[in-house]
């Protein structure tokens, strides 16, 4: 069992930096995009009437892109209020860290599932500055969503079953 | 028991499409005996123009002033409504955006049978546009091309061609960031209605204002087919006569907002240039046709042209 | 009030959530998602929101400004500013002090955020501080301080969310900052020339002139950042997004000429540098989402309401205003903060009629100065790794500098004329 989520584990960590080096590309293109403009503009004097749409996009992108990159290297902030109560390492800590992944896990679901019909919708959105219907862009919802179940769930499986490998192995 | 309609636009207590709403509101209270109204949210306090578009298909707002560009990008046919000179003149216009008009009702038609969950309920409008720049003044396409103007236009292909076309450099910009960027001189033009361009205090940067008309603005008040539903049959009819009343009182009352926002701009230094609208019609040729066909908008046209 | 279950289910999820350590970003959709669900509406909308809060351009530019200042770090550039500050205040009494404070200056004219401004002047000021004698408590407390100006001089991802939101001129915002920018730099150094009289801290020699020309030589090109992003943006250039582009263009040429960074570290380097920019934009994205749950709830009109019993005034109102921020500052990040609330304070401001642009710098002040209260605030929490201090101990010292940040936000309340005038006098 254990190697199996072992497995998962190191397929979810290719995935991340995968999706992490698309960012990276997204970037540079958006960057890219909005300096040809610029140099368009103010050299050539006409506009890339395209430019603005698709660096919006990109920006979108990489923002729930890396989101997901983040959910899997548990780098998202959060506020703790609780510290003095739940030390490192404690039982109560691994139910905390249980329960953040369920949420993902469960948030991605939504985004996954909703995210589908909402792309969809977008096929009637059209884009004229790009050409192409919006509903292409939004595929990043349902993607997102499904990249935050996975790594949610391979969360919760290396917190359990790992855990109790861990047991065994100790008894 | 009451049914209250929510009912978002971008604007502000003091636009057009907030008044849009008010009287809309007025019109329902007063048709139904005060059994449907309206809870308007402002300032985009529900989302953008596209987002409410969304908001309306998917149930969560019930009504939504849009204008017809960001609409377009849900049905393409109303891009014709962006290309400039689309109406002859003001009357033309009024005459198309009339509650029995073919042209009116063919929109409708189109609005309903996109299968968008939508329905068109009244027309809006934000005035007819003007252009303004900061370099001197514009009576014809040739005073643009010689004073290579920059110019800030909305983020669509058709714009850019009409303006690049009259020797404009068309540019991508947030309005918000116009008045700023043309303090600095990054743009030196902007097009839009005399009420908009008040508000954003454009002559401050750019006095010179030109007449062109060049476009009676068509804006949308749609509602959302879940909102539809929950109206009972016996009332459906007194709601589309509210919308139908309010519709028309917000164009004519728009002519006297527009003279308002035009004083209000020569009081505080702006110049007004009269142009030469045949120029500005005369480049436009087959863009009509071009425009038409490529949105599948060929029926519109007519109609326009037949009226 | 027909929306009290929702309005309810969505603060109480999102407090029970926060406290059970579910990261911020997260909280914020899951409690938005939670309250639409009790409302009855659509499940489609919560990623709907969450999409079209990011479909806008001008946002754009937050990318580059976050970009502009990590590589300022990653690429060794920051040292550079160091030098030359050192050359030019490194002799005042309470030398490093107010190095330390000028050059979190010359940062915040490159970076969009003050946390980033923490960890770049920080990491390399406060080992500095320490060996020169400062306790690591007020080095880890002025470092923390003056951080705060990378949110208020341009550039400042504050000001592009909050001019993004509320349809504000985000180039007027930066140039409204500028000046209580500056001001807080001065008081900061003022009140570290006090403490190092009082402490009877030695006074370092001045630099030799060709010391001083020497890190003004090697600071000329870095000084190309700001001079892009400021000159550009109040010199007829740029708009705010181009000038972070080009910002973030010529530090990467900067740093390529430079060699500071190693061909090796560039895949770590740039994926960090992506996970930078994604972070904070979901949670953006999340929070204005809950923003939008909070309007259509009508919860600002029962602020509203509930003020326009009480004939409190423009300042009354602003007062109020920061007083809900100062709270939610201290225990949520300032810009999910600022604009969660923004709906509120638009309805408070519209109620007592205040300038648009001078709330908006009220607020931004106010969010930065949440960013050094306790118990949640970033840069005194990253400023206290560095040094390795225990909170408490940073936060008693940071508190004279609170204050005094405190004391300008009144100045500004009443005097609105520190954060208008630059931008009227570019009318
Ligand atoms: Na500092
Ligand atoms: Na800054």
């Amino acid at each position: 069992m254990s190697r199996h989520v072992e497995l998962l584990g190191r397929v979810a960590s290719l995935l991340e930096t995968t999706t992490l080096n698309l960012c990276v590309l997204l970037a540079v293109l958006m960057s890219a995009t909005l300096l040809a403009e610029l140099v368009a503009r103010n050299l050539i004097g006409t506009t890339l009437i395209w430019s603005a749409e698709f660096a919006t996009m990109c920006f979108i992108w990489i923002a729930f892109l890396g989101s997901t990159a983040a959910a899997r290297r548990r780098d998202h902030f959060n506020v703790d209020l609780i510290g003095r109560w739940v030390p490192a390492g404690s039982p109560a800590e691994h139910w905390l860290l249980a329960l953040t992944a369920a949420i993902f896990a469960g948030f991605g679901a939504v985004l996954l599932i909703n995210g589908i019909s909402f792309a969809e919708t977008g096929m009637r959105r059209f884009s004229f500055s790009l050409g192409i219907p919006q509903g292409y862009t939004m595929l990043i919802m349902p993607v997102s969503g499904a990249l935050f179940l996975f790594y949610g769930c391979v969360e919760l499986l290396e917190l359990f079953i790992d855990e109790d490998r861990e047991n065994v192995e100790r008894a | 028991q009451e049914i209250v309609l929510t009912a978002g636009t971008e604007s502000n207590e003091d636009g057009l499409y907030y008044r849009t709403l008010s009287l809309v509101d007025e019109n329902l209270r007063e048709n139904t005996d005060g059994k449907v109204a309206l809870e308007i949210y402002p300032n985009q306090q529900l989302g953008n123009e596209a987002s409410m578009i969304e908001g309306l298909r998917s149930g969560s707002l019930d009504i939504a002033v849009v204008g017809g560009a960001n609409f377009a990008s849900f049905l393409p046919e109303f891009q014709i409504f962006s290309v400039p000179y689309i109406f002859k003149d003001y009357d033309t216009y009024r005459a198309a955006m009339a509650p029995d008009s073919s042209v009116w009702s063919m929109m409708q038609t189109k609005v309903t049978d996109a299968d968008l969950g939508l329905q068109l309920m009244a027309p809006s409008t934000v005035g007819s546009r003007w252009v303004a720049n900061s370099e001197g003044e514009v009576e014809s396409p040739t005073d643009m091309k010689a004073l290579e103007l920059r110019m800030r236009v909305q983020g669509n292909p058709i714009e850019a061609e009409v303006w690049g076309g009259y020797g404009a450099n068309p540019v991508n910009m947030p309005m918000p960031e116009v008045v700023a960027a043309m303090r600095q001189g990054v743009v030196q033009a902007v097009e839009n209605a005399p009420d908009i361009l008040y508000t954003y205090k454009i002559h401050e940067a750019a006095k010179y204002l030109s007449r062109t008309d060049h476009s009676f603005y068509v804006a949308l008040v749609l509602m959302g087919d879940d909102a539809m539903d929950k109206i009972p049959e016996d009332l459906k009819p007194a709601v589309k006569e509210a919308f139908a009343t309010a519709g028309q009182q917000l164009l004519d009352e728009s002519v006297a907002a527009q003279e308002r926002a035009v004083e209000g701009l020569v009081a505080e230094g702006a110049i007004i240039t009269e142009v030469d609208k045949e120029a500005f019609r005369a480049p436009l040729g087959d863009l009509y046709d071009r425009v038409a066909k490529g949105a599948g908008a060929e029926d519109i046209l007519s109609a326009i042209q037949g009226l | 009030m027909s929306n009290a279950p929702e309005i309810a289910l969505l603060f109480s999820s999102f407090i029970v959530l926060l406290v059970v350590r579910v990261p911020l970003a997260l909280c914020l959709a899951t409690s938005t998602f939670l309250s639409m669900m009790v409302a009855g509406m659509p499940p489609v909308l919560v990623v709907e929101r969450l999409y079209a809060a990011l479909d806008y351009f001008p946002l754009l530019a937050i990318p580059f400004f976050i970009l502009a200042g990590f590589l300022m770090n990653q690429g060794n550039i920051a040292e550079r500013f160091f030098d030359l500050a050192q050359a030019m205040v490194g002799h005042i009494r309470g030398g490093l002090a107010q190095v330390n404070v000028l050059m979190s200056m010359m940062f915040a004219s490159v970076s969009g955020t003050a946390s980033a401004d923490t960890a770049g002047v920080g990491s390399m000021v406060i080992p500095a501080m320490v060996k020169k004698g400062y306790s690591p408590g007020f080095s880890a407390a002025i470092t923390a301080a003056s951080s705060t100006m990378g949110a208020i001089i341009p550039p400042s991802v504050l000001m592009i969310v909050y001019g993004s939101l509320a349809n504000l001129s985000i180039t007027a915002l930066f140039m409204a900052g500028i000046v209580p920018g500056l001001l807080v730099g001065l008081s900061q150094m003022a009140i570290a020339y006090r403490r190092a009289v009082r402490d009877g801290m030695h006074r370092e020699q001045r630099p030799d002139r060709r010391r001083f020309l020497h890190a003004a030589r090697r600071a000329i090109l870095p000084m190309g950042v700001p001079i892009i992003i400021i000159g550009g943006i109040l010199g007829a250039i740029f708009t705010p997004t181009e000038a972070g582009v080009v910002a973030v263009a010529y530090a990467v040429v900067l740093i390529v000429i430079l060699r500071s960074i190693s061909l090796k570290e560039l895949p770590r380097i740039t994926r960090e540098a992506v996970l930078m920019v994604a972070l904070p934009t979901f949670a953006i994205a999340a929070a204005v989402a809950f923003g939008w749950m909070i309007a259509f709830l009508k919860v600002p009109n029962i602020v509203g309401e509930m003020i326009e019993g009480y004939d409190i005034g423009r300042q009354g109102g602003l007062i109020f205003i920061v007083l809900i921020f100062l709270v939610m500052g201290c225990f949520i990040d300032g810009v999910p903060a600022m604009i969660i609330f923004l709906p509120i304070a638009q309805k408070v401001a519209a109620v007592t009629g205040i300038d648009p642009l001078h709330m908006a710098m009220v607020i931004v002040m106010t969010a930065a100065l949440g960013l050094v209260t306790p118990p949640f605030g970033l840069c005194i929490l990253i400023a206290g790794k560095i040094a390795g201090v225990p909170t408490p101990v940073i936060v008693r010292e940071t508190m004279i500098f609170v204050a005094a940040f405190a004391a300008l936000i009144l100045a500004i309340i009443f005097i609105p004329g520190i954060v208008l005038f630059l931008p009227e006098t570019f009318s």
